[in-house]
């Protein structure tokens, strides 16, 4: 597996668990939608996403095709049910 | 030597090995961050808390999951990484749950310091309120 670098592979995996942290805390955000708790949970979401695309954004270019690929259905999922507008 | 689209195949055939979210244990850790929450209300903490509480509950929660998750990690490093790679990942992992956990670290302490000293000042040593959290 020589197709990305030790510091790509690094930086995919983390993506990979950002990614599942973003839908971890939806379902969190989901339980409590009119709690309290919502807005910290969705402030935590937007900081990942954040730090999701900077990740991304260190990549080689074929790693980072192939994130930017594999995250465009949670990421447009979260901004069509989530994203307030001014707010990305 | 492989072309462009050969590897963004590979590239998305290692991404593809995804970390599965694990809803259940995320909404234990939400149902932990609304007990804190809870807990606090019930006991009388003012009103004026609730931004406070609310994060520290959520954080709280969070750190909960998280070191379970990062104590995973770490047995798993040690009972089955038996090659290089699955030391590399198990490695990555704990990396990304460190990362999870000093982001909460330094989220939660001013609103716990806060809420805390809110506690002490309606303890039973604390003011003339006498242990009433609702002076």
């Amino acid at each position: 597996m020589d197709f990305t670098t030790p510091a790509d592979r690094i930086l995919l995996r983390t993506v990979s668990h950002q990614v599942k942290r973003v839908q971890e805390h939806l379902e969190a955000m989901q339980r409590d939608a009119h709690g309290v708790e919502y807005d910290p949970w969705k402030s935590e979401v937007d900081q990942i996403w954040k730090a999701t695309f900077e990740r991304i954004n260190e990549m080689s270019p074929e790693p980072q095709r192939a994130a930017l690929e594999m995250i465009r259905e949670p990421w447009m999922m979260y901004l069509s049910h989530y994203a307030v507008p001014g707010n990305q | 030597m492989t072309d462009n689209g050969e590897q963004t195949a590979m590239a998305q055939e290692a991404f593809a090995q995804e970390i599965e979210a694990d809803l259940n244990q995320a909404r234990r850790v939400a149902v932990m961050a609304h007990n804190v929450v809870i807990r606090l209300k019930m006991m009388g903490l003012p009103a004026h808390f609730e931004g406070d509480l609310a994060q520290m509950g959520t954080d709280l929660g969070d750190l909960w999951g998280a070191q379970k998750e990062f104590t995973d990690s770490l047995h798993d490093m040690m009972k089955n990484s038996h090659d290089w790679d699955a030391v590399g990942d198990s490695l990555v992992d704990m990396r990304s749950h460190i990362d999870h956990i000093a982001w909460h670290i330094e989220s939660v302490r001013e609103p716990l310091t806060r809420i805390a000293e809110y506690a002490y000042s309606n303890g039973a040593c604390g003011d003339e309120s006498g242990g009433r959290a609702d002076s």
